[in-house]
């Protein structure tokens, strides 16, 4: 029988996606990728050259839903990432609520992205985000 | 033995790359995928986000053959996608050929692209594709696991 997503190892159901930004303005909106299926948001990795200042960033999905709009939901809370050049710390990670928590559940087309606020200019941001497919069998948007 | 790709379900042979691309303008041709291996194209979605003006947006593969130069290949004829932003339409499908036509059959090396037309200017896109390897063994560009 041809192998599907719940023959996996939980490790195996993951996949990454990710994308630079260059020169990433105060308030930005950096676009990590949209949902394929339902999932869970396990992780966000990020790496940041050139900095000037010290930048602040969030992670929040963006969920439209026919009838009623669009809805905005922060996942750090209070907790947003002071952003280091990766010569100072290397790679960070984002903290987000534990996996299973309601929050980093996603719906098939949520839009998974990062904001950036405070002062910061000039960046570039390299972003990976761990995604969970939690289906049984594993579908793209509905393919 | 190794897994290999015939042993996959349908969906486990698909791989979804995406792309964000910021500030598009008029006119743009915005590179969506370099193809690893024969597979075909089932699927692309979008989303929009600033928008300003009513951007429409086709799909088309951009290939290349050696003494005979770039070929480009419209994937949607007239159907081009008239984009609305992701906060009043959520995502968009684009309109292709219909799976296992020949139009949506790519080769290793294919340039899937999207092209805009129509007035816009600072808007952001974000594109998923979606490609279903059709290979029994899977090669990236040309290698074989083991090479």
């Amino acid at each position: 029988m041809a192998l599907v997503n719940r023959d996996k190892d939980a490790s195996e159901q993951r996949y990454v996606f990710g994308d630079a930004n260059t020169v990433v303005g105060i308030s930005t909106i950096q676009y990590g990728f949209i949902a394929p299926c339902a999932g869970q948001l396990l992780q966000v990795a990020q790496a940041a050259f050139g900095l000037s200042g010290s930048p602040t960033i969030g992670v929040q999905v963006q969920r439209f839903v026919v009838g009623s709009g669009l809805t905005t939901i922060p996942l750090n809370g209070s907790s947003l990432l002071t952003v280091t050049a990766f010569s100072t710390s290397g790679m960070q990670t984002q903290v987000l609520p534990a996996a299973g928590a309601t929050l980093v559940q996603l719906l098939k087309g949520d839009s998974v992205q990062l904001i950036t606020s405070t002062a910061n200019t000039a960046a570039t941001y390299q972003f990976e985000m761990v995604f969970q497919v939690l289906q049984d069998i594993k579908s793209d948007y509905g393919v | 033995m190794g897994l290999q790709n015939r042993e996959k379900g349908l969906n486990e042979q698909c791989d979804n790359w995406d792309v964000q691309t910021a500030n598009v303008g008029i006119s743009t041709l915005i590179q969506l995928c370099q193809v690893p291996y024969s597979g075909q194209l089932l699927k692309v979605v979008s989303s929009a986000y600033s928008m300003s003006g009513s951007p429409i947006v086709g799909l088309q593969i951009q290939r290349f053959i050696a003494g005979s130069g770039a070929t480009t290949i419209p994937l949607n004829g007239s159907s081009l996608l008239t984009m609305t932003a992701f906060s009043t339409s959520g995502i968009l499908t684009h309109a292709i050929t219909g799976v296992g036509t020949s139009l949506v059959q790519l080769q290793s090396g294919d340039q899937l692209q999207a092209v805009t037309s129509g007035a816009n200017t600072a808007a952001t896109y974000a594109f998923n594709s979606i490609i279903q390897c059709l290979q029994d063994f899977k090669t990236q560009y040309g290698l074989f696991s083991g090479n």
